[in-house]
C-alpha cells in the first residue's frame, strides 16, 4: 500500500491528540499525588 | 481494581492495534475504487464521531440526573464525558477536513453537517470553560443546564444530512447509504476499539476528578482549622496582645 500523506496525517493527528490528552491526565495525577503527600505531612 | 484496569488497558491496546492494522491493510478493508487509500480516514473519522455522540448523550443523562438528585457522582460523570467527548469531537473536526481536501478539493465548506458539528464542539468547549473558570457554587447547576441544551444539538448534527442538502456523504447505516460488508466490519471493529479506549480514559479521568475533589475538601478543612476562632489569638500572637486588641 502506498503511503498517502493525507491518510498518514489523519491517523497521526488522531494519536497525537489522544497522547497529549492522556499525558495531561498523567501529569495532573502526579501533581495531585504530591499534594496528597504534602497534606499527609 | 488495579489488576482489572491493567488487564483492560492491555486488551484495549491490542484491540486498537488490530483495528488500525485492519483499517490500513488491504487484507482488512478493501481499497475504495474512487477515492483510493484516503478513504481509510473514514475508519477513524466515523468511529470518533459516534464515540463523541455517545459521550455527549451520557453527559446529557448524567446532567439530568444531577438536576433531579444533585448527585456529585453524576456531576463528575457529566464533566468527564464532556471532556473526553470534546477530545473525540476535535478529532472528527480535524480528520474531516484532511479527508475533504483530496476528495472535495477544499478543506472546509459551511455545509450544514460541518457547521453543526463545529457548533456542537463550541457548546461543549464552552461547557468545559464554565467548569474550569467559574468558582461559583452554582457552577455544576449551570453546567448541567448548558449540557442539556447542548445535547439537543447532537441529533440535529446526526440527522442534518437527511434534512438538508449537504456535500457530506450519506450515513453508513439507516440513511440509504451502502457499504461493502468488509468495510463495515472494519468500521465496527474500530468503533469497538475507540469505545473501549474512551471507557478507560473516562474511568481514569473519573478517579482523577474524585481525588481532586477530595484534595480540595482536605485543603478547605485545613484552612478552616487554621483560621482562629473568635477571641482566640492568631498563631504566633501572644495572648495579652490579643486581649488588648479586643
Amino acid at each position: 500500500m502506498t503511503t498517502n500523506p493525507y491518510l498518514f496525517a489523519a491517523y497521526a493527528v488522531t494519536w497525537i491528540i489522544h497522547i497529549v490528552y492522556l499525558s495531561t491526565i498523567v501529569s495532573r495525577y502526579a501533581r495531585l499525588k504530591r499534594e496528597i503527600d504534602e497534606l499527609k505531612k | 481494581m488495579k489488576i482489572v484496569f491493567s488487564i483492560l488497558v492491555v486488551l484495549t491496546g491490542i484491540l486498537l492495534w488490530y483495528a488500525m492494522y485492519m483499517a490500513l491493510s488491504p487484507n482488512g478493508a478493501p481499497t475504495e475504487q474512487t477515492m483510493g487509500n484516503v478513504q481509510r480516514i473514514f475508519y477513524y473519522h466515523v468511529p470518533s464521531a459516534w464515540t463523541a455522540f455517545i459521550l455527549f448523550f451520557i453527559n446529557f443523562g448524567a446532567s439530568i440526573y444531577y438536576l433531579i438528585k444533585r448527585s456529585p457522582a453524576a456531576d463528575i460523570v457529566a464533566l468527564v464525558c464532556a471532556e473526553v467527548g470534546v477530545v473525540f469531537c476535535t478529532i472528527v473536526l480535524i480528520t474531516g477536513p484532511i479527508w475533504a481536501r483530496p476528495v472535495w478539493g477544499i478543506w472546509w465548506t459551511w455545509d450544514m453537517r460541518l457547521t453543526s458539528t463545529l457548533v456542537l464542539w463550541l457548546i461543549y468547549v464552552s461547557y468545559l470553560f464554565l467548569r474550569r473558570f467559574s468558582s461559583s457554587g452554582q457552577t455544576p447547576l449551570l453546567a448541567a443546564a448548558l449540557a442539556v441544551m447542548g445535547a439537543l444539538c447532537v441529533p440535529f448534527v446526526y440527522f442534518s444530512i437527511w434534512f438538508f442538502r449537504t456535500q457530506h456523504p450519506q450515513p453508513v447505516m439507516g440513511g440509504g447509504g451502502s457499504i461493502d460488508p468488509r468495510m463495515l466490519h472494519v468500521l465496527l471493529l474500530n468503533w469497538l476499539a475507540f469505545s473501549c479506549f474512551a471507557f478507560l480514559v473516562c474511568w481514569s479521568r473519573y478517579r482523577l476528578e474524585k481525588l481532586q475533589r477530595q484534595v480540595d475538601e482536605a485543603h478547605a478543612m485545613r484552612s478552616l482549622m487554621d483560621e482562629p476562632r473568635m477571641g482566640e489569638p492568631r498563631t504566633g500572637e501572644p495572648p495579652s496582645q490579643a486581649r488588648s486588641a479586643r
